[in-house]
């Protein structure tokens, strides 16, 4: 009896939680506005980390990979609202130096957090591989 | 012993339906059917946000709190200052606060991405006014139990205070400034005013993105830039004329208009007595010069967040 009443306070307590962190977020602004950190590569014993800023100007998104030094201007950066599609195109240095186009694919997710990720695909010249960044 | 505790179950399982309901009303943002049929969403008015519940639209339907804030009293003509200004606040030794203004309808040109995040607040968020948030723009004038202005000719300046919700409080600058270079974006942005004939027209910028501007979910950037029109018509009425600027959110300039009810038989001191105890900017000294009990009593309230 006494389990089950614990058990029964647990799922209340739980319950009331997710109420409350539900209201505790709001979607705010342009969803893809803000800063954010993951990581890509073409297959899970080969990631590299990376960070983004991006910032809606009001016709594309702009901003920058991997902030410092050696940063990418993103070229092309899109949201197609109707399905929550993100696409990013730019050109950055290869291993061998050399430019190489680049291009993203993929999904908004958890639009309403503030730690909403992107998840999907890309093509780095001849390589491809997926990727996942979050909000920070 | 196991009839002793017999009453837990049935009281946790009570608690576990009226909680969420419970929370359901406080919150109040009840999914609308136009979202629901995909129909755009046009940012309501004071009293179709009633219609869709919520503690705010007691205040713009004159429910709990806001009950009786529609003036009883005949109206007179426009209350001004020696000068001839007219005065949007109370008169002296008289109390009063505005209620109802901030909605209206408008045909909003939505930017794609802002349509569809407006539908989707709509249909899975609660603003951030429900957390106590700052409601900057026309949302202010939507908070629960109305709003107090209180004009300072002597600092050159015009406060408005929102009674329901965070208690903060938005300065408009009379003394001719200009909007500051970089301005770091703050839920009410910086506001400059000036008088057109009778009309108090005020230009906002400088806002962050962490309210939403009204209850039709409407999203905004920082660029947002507001024109405001007050023009008080008679002692118990103002026009509120809003233009909306903001390329990042939508395709074009867009207006509504509203109006707002005066009521004499309240304001931020009689509003509750809670909030005189929590909040200080409600408690003006009556036996001080104005502005020396304004400023009093700034210097403890609560700090607008950034």
């Amino acid at each position: 009896m006494r389990l089950k009443t614990a058990c029964l306070f647990l799922i209340l307590a739980g319950s009331m939680l997710g109420m409350l962190t539900k209201a505790a977020s709001a979607q705010e602004g342009h969803p893809m506005t803000g800063t954010w950190a993951g990581e890509w590569g073409p297959d899970k014993a080969h990631r590299n980390q990376v960070t983004m800023v991006m910032k809606w100007d009001g016709k594309t998104i702009t901003g920058l990979i991997n902030p410092g030094p050696d940063s990418v201007q993103i070229k092309v950066g899109t949201l197609d609202s109707s399905k929550w599609l993100f696409h990013l195109e730019t050109d950055a240095k290869d291993p061998n130096c050399v430019m190489t186009h680049f291009v993203a694919d993929g999904k908004l997710e958890n639009i309403g957090s503030y730690t909403r990720t992107v998840t999907g695909t890309y093509t780095y010249g001849t390589s491809k591989g997926d990727f996942k960044i979050t909000r920070d | 012993m196991r009839s002793q505790r017999s009453w837990i179950l049935p009281v946790i399982g009570l608690m576990a339906v009226t909680i969420p309901g419970l929370t359901m009303m406080v919150f109040g943002q009840a999914a609308a059917p136009a979202a629901q049929t995909g129909v755009p969403p046009l940012p309501q008015t004071g009293a179709a946000a009633g219609a869709a519940g919520g503690a705010a639209a007691a205040g713009a339907r004159g429910g709990r709190g806001g009950g009786g804030n529609r003036n009883t009293t005949p109206a007179t003509p426009t209350p001004r200052f020696p000068d001839g200004t007219p005065r949007l606040g109370a008169l002296p030794g008289q109390k009063g606060i505005w209620n109802g203004g901030g909605g209206g309808n408008a045909d909003v040109p939505y930017q794609p991405w802002a349509r569809a995040i407006s539908n989707y607040r709509r249909n899975n968020e609660f603003e951030p006014h429900t957390r106590c948030k700052p409601s900057g723009g026309p949302r202010q004038f939507l908070t629960p139990y109305g709003v107090e202005i209180v004009e300072l000719p002597e600092l050159k300046r015009i406060f408005i205070m929102d009674i329901g919700g965070p208690h903060t409080f938005r300065t408009i600058y009379m003394d001719g400034r200009q909007h500051p270079k970089d301005l770091n974006p703050s839920f009410y942005g910086h506001s400059t005013g000036t008088w057109d004939k009778d009309t108090l027209v005020v230009d906002t910028v400088g806002f962050n993105e962490k309210f939403w501007i009204d209850r039709g979910q409407a999203p905004h950037t920082e660029k947002l830039h507001l024109i405001e029109k007050f023009t008080r018509t008679d002692s118990n009425t103002m026009q509120y004329e809003l233009t909306v600027d903001d390329p990042g959110a939508y395709t074009a300039i867009w207006s509504r208009s509203s109006t707002m009810n005066y009521s004499t038989t309240r304001n931020c001191l009689s509003t509750s007595a809670r909030t005189i105890i929590r909040h200080p900017h409600c408690s003006l000294d009556p036996k001080l010069p104005r502005w020396i009990a304004v400023a009093k009593l700034f210097r403890n309230s609560r700090i607008v967040p950034k």
